[in-house]
């Protein structure tokens, strides 16, 4: 009954398994990191430090995560360069 | 005979694995294999009484692992399923009873004698799970659509990678085929998504998994019931036949679809799953 007045009223709210799939892949990427919160912020640091050597880097936008695909887990990092046009 | 052991493992506890012990273990029995299922939980035992067996123990794991007696006569033949047989755990003892090394050794000797060795883990990731684990081949995680129990599960799978059992298959239990077509709850496809493994089965929700337990009767011995169809098709998977994969939110559509149409006098080619 909410759900379609909200439907009705136009709002727009995530399911409670699109939520659940959120949550989840959240919980499982920090637990497969297996580092401390101190040491991922060093890490973060270290590896912005070396690209922004090279690089426009725009710090603030750094995203750092790990995936599983299949056997093999990745380090994914995600940095937003400046546009300096 | 070289039979193989496989790890019943899931992180969580209380979603389903002793009974999916339990009802592969029999699904496999009606194939007409050799199966023994070990229940390690020690100090939790619910093994034998899922299977309805309880009253039929004097010797446990504990005491073959200590020579009390010979492995022959911890085995308990199952009422129903052929050549199913249980080694209870002990239930008034405590983990650290056994060791890993004391575990590898039983399995290795009832590979001798068994087509499928099934070793019921006990729930959480201490040295009753190290001990399961270490005496496996293959691993076969269960979980549910839940938030925790998906994690859990993701743990465990990295656990077992770490000990060399690359080959974890999922079974995904009590899924609700409504809640999934309402978007309330997660499906097949999203929870394999995020775990990177393959499942070897979709179980969906099912009262009747309740009643045969209260019977004692694992619920794959029930033709007429949906989960119990599921662990025999399992059963199947595991034992190298090649058997489609199930999803029960398309089953049960298809189900209703049939019911509709049979009211309906319109009929519809027969067709088959397995």
């Amino acid at each position: 009954m909410f759900r379609l007045l909200r439907i009705i009223r136009g709002q727009r709210q995530d399911s409670p398994r699109e939520l659940a799939r959120q949550r989840v892949q959240s919980a499982i990427r920090r637990d497969r990191m297996e580092v401390s919160t101190p040491q991922l912020s060093e890490l973060r640091g270290e590896l912005l430090s070396a690209i922004s050597a090279r690089l426009p880097v725009a710090s603030e936008f750094a995203e750092f995560g790990l995936d599983r695909v299949g056997d093999d887990l990745y380090l994914v990092s995600r940095v937003r360069l400046e546009d300096r046009r | 005979m070289s039979g193989k052991t496989i790890v019943m493992t899931s992180g969580k506890g209380g979603v389903g694995k002793t009974t999916a012990t339990a009802n592969v273990g029999v699904g496999l029995a009606l194939r007409g294999k050799r199966v023994v299922v070990i229940d390690t939980d020690i100090g939790l035992r619910n093994l034998d009484v899922v299977m309805g067996l309880e009253n039929r123990i004097v010797y446990d794991l504990i005491d073959v692992v200590e020579e009390r007696c010979r492995v022959e006569q911890a085995l308990i033949r199952d009422k129903h399923a052929g050549e199913l047989y249980l080694i209870a755990a002990a239930q008034t003892r405590d983990k650290d009873c056994i060791s890993s090394q004391q575990l590898i050794d039983l399995c290795r000797q009832l590979e001798a004698d068994f087509d499928y060795v099934i070793v019921d883990c006990p729930a959480g990731i201490e040295q009753g799970f190290r001990n399961a684990i270490a005496a496996a081949r293959e691993a076969l995680v269960v979980t549910t659509p839940e938030v925790s129990a998906i994690r859990d599960a993701d743990r465990v799978i990295g656990l077992l990678h770490a000990s060399d059992i690359h080959s974890a298959k999922l079974i995904i239990n009590r899924i609700k085929p409504e809640m999934v077509r309402q978007g309330d709850m997660l499906d097949a496809s999203d929870v394999l998504d995020m775990l990177a493994v393959d499942a070897i089965g979709l179980i969906p929700a099912d009262d009747r998994v309740i009643t045969t337990t209260n019977n004692g009767t694992p619920v794959a011995h029930d033709v007429q019931s949906p989960s119990g169809r599921e662990f025999v098709r399992i059963a199947a998977r595991i034992d190298g036949e090649y058997t489609p994969m199930i999803d029960p939110v398309e089953e049960q559509s298809t189900s209703i679809m049939d019911k509709v149409r049979t009211l309906m006098g319109i009929t519809r080619k027969a067709s088959t799953h397995v």
